[in-house]
């Protein structure tokens, strides 16, 4: 019978059998060289063959065909360098005769066929075509084959090549064996207790933790050519360019640790690791790294370096023991607080406290009535949650209510963000009322830039003059750079003192939520914290300012923006990806909202207003202040500075293999962004927002060769993801959706929260370039373009020459989650 | 064609998620194979002889592709140079006639016929 006859025949594959689907035609199959494991070309059920799908998950790129394929055993090679990686493999034919040869796109490929050559490069064509290899060199397997063979899936496969990862001798019956497939238990709405909480999220951040790890830790490159320089504190500087920050995965950061090695010949082998002080920016691609030993650098070497992310697992570290304090330690949060964060029903509670005759605080703006009652209703509340909206003064209002709680209560403030860049903002604000400000880097950290370093700790304990023999130290250790053992002893201990001195006086101590965890903060204790930016960070990130002691907390964020980024699927999928905040409106407590926007054109607020915030969005900023009379721009309609360019130019795969690109709407975008500066508008204040890491390159690249104006005006433009730009704001923002195709989903502009960020980030207008017949598709979207069809704003032809467009919609599919 | 039809039906089941999933990993293996060369110094100018036996051998190619039974008229013969060591190699390799290969050189040949 059919059954029986299925897994004999299963049992006896040979070898070289696809090690997805068993089938095993010579002619169909190849082998993969690094794990010797032979693959198929046939897709089945996945959007790529198999052999492509097993290259790509496991990232293997070389390839063997088998003996008694037609071209025999052959390993697929460059055949002028002898390069294997198939991603750059194709086929060039000769210019007369019916020969071919396998060359590497780069370089070899790219060399220009001159005249006397007897090689056609211009007619180069890659081995991977269509996620598949070209057909005639790998068969695909008959229909017969095909439906005879196993049926597996991609996710399947996914699993099949995470097992492989950790024992090479898995098959895909290991897949249905207990415990391989667990999912990890998903986070809840209501805990029992701290110790459940603990137990569900502690494996959530573990999972997140490995992840984070493994990536880290892959992203070895090697071939980094370096170029030497000195700063001004007399330390190492390795200038080099970073090709993998190119893929988007790694995202690296100002103060990250990087470790350089040397390899080469020209030196003995060496490592040193250092922090980054500057990333790719607009202006260079290149990355600063500042080392920390100063001996024996090869400066005198350039090539031949190798760098590695140094993992760090701090932040993890902080966050595991923030959980394990909230459950153990009776005291890091009130009994109400302890509650309420659990879900428990609690009788509301109001906290004892003289009210402010004035809300608003000493040298900061007056606040507006949602302000106030913002403020006014926080104060005595023991835990309140705030949602501040685009534009509507969260940093000002958060200031406000510090400067009140500060003055309120004994002891010091703990305000934290998930961000640097957030802290930093705040702690401006809140100096600017008066209090003793004091904030709180990580020490590698320290070195860098920041607008308020005169704020920060280490700062202020450089400029104290109280202690005479800490400064006479500070001063040698910053002539000689370095100190004998026991004058190193004596600096480090007045230094702690000093530290602790300084961070006892002060009225509020601002940090990151990881920063919160440095022993020197959570040595203290914190009757009241306030969290910026708290829809941004991960639950158990937000703990870590919370339990240490915390009687009045206060949360600032917006539910309807961008969440906390989750790299790990599987803990994201469980809800990680889930802020405390959220979680908190989910179990009833309301925000208070703030609802009047200073930032958009009262046109650019409305769907926003509508969409995301109940249409509770009032305008703070009129049509007036908004509108640039001398600025001459083809806006559809001239007091309504918005507009969807209609653009129906495909997406692609671009020549360096990039998916997701998009010519015409670049093409466009330079032509709007020219157009923008020719009217007068800087360059600083028009922001280029797209989802893909394709597209932003391809965009940066075309103004640089396009642009018919100076070409470092264009430098000075912000092209960036839309995670990039929460937060921020510009004068102009141009959207450029970039999808624009009949069969795929739209990707990222899928999720509600990254189109609202989108949207808001303008304060004098928008254009959006897209392709309506996809983008309506997706039900948020196609309330969108009627929106904008409705002003009169949706708009095809020439930018000079624009006309209202008559295209029709798609009819929107049912839900867009 | 019942069986056909099922294996449609789980086409159309395909997570979308795992795919997108893998459209960006195969984006990025393509954009780091081509970072990865980035610095590639110049090769030198490709320089690889056509063997003398295989020179000119188009027209006798096609002259006997068209002898060939119907199967193998939807097939155009080329020939692929490979290395072992130092050695050249060559093997046959049957191209299907709509390639952008076949249809390419067929015009070549064509327009060189015409001169
Ligand atoms: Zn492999
Ligand atoms: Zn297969
Ligand atoms: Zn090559």
């Amino acid at each position: 019978d059919a059954v029986a006859a299925e897994t004999t025949e299963e049992r006896d594959l040979p070898e070289h059998a696809c090690n997805y689907c068993g089938i095993h035609a010579p002619a169909s199959v190849v082998k993969c060289v690094a794990c010797s494991r032979w693959f198929c070309n046939s897709r089945g059920n996945t959007s790529g063959s198999h052999i492509i799908n097993h290259l790509v998950r496991a990232k293997h790129k070389e390839v063997m065909l088998h003996p008694e394929s037609p071209l025999g055993e052959t390993v697929l090679e460059c055949y002028n360098c002898g390069c294997r990686n198939v991603f750059l493999l194709g086929f060039i034919p000769a210019k007369s005769d019916t020969v071919v040869v396998l060359l590497c796109r780069q370089p070899c490929a790219a060399v220009p066929s001159s005249k006397d050559m007897n090689w056609d490069t211009s007619q180069w064509m890659p081995l991977i075509d269509d996620r598949c290899f070209l057909t005639w060199l790998v068969k695909i397997p008959s229909e017969q084959e095909q439906l005879r063979a196993r049926q597996i899936t991609s996710q399947q496969i996914n699993k099949l090549e995470e097992l492989w990862k950790e024992n090479s001798e898995a098959t895909l019956e290991d897949l249905e064996k207990p415990g391989v497939d667990d999912e990890p238990h998903p986070v809840l709405l209501r805990y029992e207790d701290a110790y459940q909480y603990q137990n569900i999220l502690g494996p959530l951040v573990k999972m997140e933790a490995d992840y984070d790890k493994k990536l880290k830790e892959s992203q070895t490159c090697d071939d980094i050519i370096v170029r030497w320089d000195v700063g001004l504190n007399q330390k190492n500087i390795a200038w080099f360019y970073f090709p993998k920050l190119e893929m988007g995965e790694v995202k690296l950061a100002v103060g990250d640790e990087l470790r350089l090695r040397y390899r080469g010949e020209l030196h003995e082998p060496w490592e040193a690791v250092g922090h980054v002080i500057k990333i790719p920016n607009n202006v260079s691609d290149e990355v600063a790294l500042e080392l920390r030993r100063t001996d024996k650098v090869p400066v005198e070497c350039t090539h031949n370096f190798s760098v590695d992310f140094v993992w760090k697992s701090t932040s993890f570290d902080r966050m595991q023991l923030a959980m394990k304090t909230f459950a153990v330690d009776e005291t890091s949060v009130s009994g109400y607080i302890y509650h309420r964060l659990l879900g428990h029903d609690v009788e509301p509670q109001v906290l004892k406290t003289q009210m402010p005759k004035r809300f608003s605080a000493p040298n900061l703006p007056e606040l507006n009535h949602s302000q106030v009652y913002a403020v006014k209703s926080v104060l005595q509340k023991p835990l309140s949650l705030i949602q501040g909206p685009p534009g509507t003064g969260k940093t000002v209002t958060s200031a406000s209510i510090v400067y009140h709680l500060a003055k309120m209560n004994p002891g010091q403030v703990l305000v934290c963000a998930p961000s640097n860049v957030a802290v930093d903002q705040l702690a401006e604000k809140i100096h600017q009322t008066g209090l003793k400000v004091v904030r709180l880097t990580a020490k590698s950290r320290e070195e860098l830039d920041s607008p308020v370093s005169f704020l920060t700790l280490h700062e202020q304990v450089r400029n104290n003059d109280t202690n005479v023999e800490l400064q006479k130290l500070i001063q040698l250790k910053r002539e000689q750079g370095e100190l004998s053992a026991s004058d190193e002893k004596k600096y480090k201990s007045l230094k702690r003192a000093c530290e602790r001195e300084i961070l006892q006086n002060a009225d509020v101590i601002c940090c990151t939520c990881v920063g919160a965890g440095d022993p020197r903060v959570a040595k203290l204790r914190f009757r009241t914290v306030l969290i910026d930016e708290a829809t941004q960070a991960s639950e158990p990130e937000c703990m870590i300012p919370l339990i240490l002691g915390s009687k009045q907390a206060v949360l600032v964020g917006d539910h309807q923006q961008l969440g906390p980024v989750i790299m790990n699927k599987k803990a994201a999928r469980a809800g990680l990806c889930q802020s405390l905040f959220e979680r908190l409106v989910i179990l009833g407590i309301r925000p208070i909202r703030l609802q009047v926007q200073y930032r958009m054109h009262p046109c650019l607020s409305e769907f926003p207003s509508n969409m995301f915030y109940e249409g509770t969005l009032q305008n703070g900023i009129t049509t007036q202040e908004r509108l640039r009379k001398n600025v001459d721009f083809p806006w559809p309609v001239p007091e309504t500075p918005m507009m969807f360019y209609v653009n129906l130019g495909n997406e692609e795969i671009s020549t360096s293999g990039t998916s997701y690109l998009n010519r015409t709407e670049a093409s466009n975008c330079e032509k709007i962004v020219t157009r923008f500066m020719k009217a007068g508008i800087l360059p600083s204040q028009i922001g280029v927002v797209t989802p893909y890491e394709g597209q932003r390159s391809y965009i940066v690249q075309y103004m640089q060769f396009n642009g018919s104006l100076r070409k470092d005006l264009y430098k000075e433009i912000e092209v960036a993801s839309v995670d990039a730009f929460q937060g921020r704001e510009k004068d102009y923002i141009i959207l450029s959706c970039v999808r624009s195709n009949e069969h795929q989903g739209i990707g990222f502009l899928s999720d509600p929260r990254r189109l609202n960020v989108a949207l808001t980030r303008a304060k004098y207008g928008v254009v959006i370039l897209g392709n309506p017949k996809i983008l309506s598709k997706h039900p948020l979207w196609h309330h969108l373009l009627v929106h904008y069809k409705e002003k009169g704003c949706l708009v095809d032809g020439a930018l000079n020459n624009l006309r209202v467009s008559m295209i029709q919609f798609s009819r929107p599919r049912k839900s867009y989650r | 064609e019942e069986d056909v039809v099922v294996l449609k039906t789980k086409q159309d089941q395909v997570s979308k998620e795992e795919d997108d999933e893998f459209e960006r990993e195969f984006s990025r293996m393509m954009n780091e194979s081509m970072e990865s060369r980035k610095f590639e110094k110049k090769s030198a100018v490709l320089d690889v002889p056509i063997p003398m036996n295989l020179r000119g051998a188009q027209d006798r190619r096609t002259a006997t592709a068209q002898e060939k039974d119907n199967h193998q008229q939807d097939k155009m013969s080329f020939t692929l140079l490979t290395k072992k060591g130092n050695r050249q190699q060559t093997r046959t390799m049957e191209v299907p006639s709509d390639s952008i290969l076949a249809v390419s050189t067929r015009t070549k040949q064509e327009a060189e016929r015409e001169e």
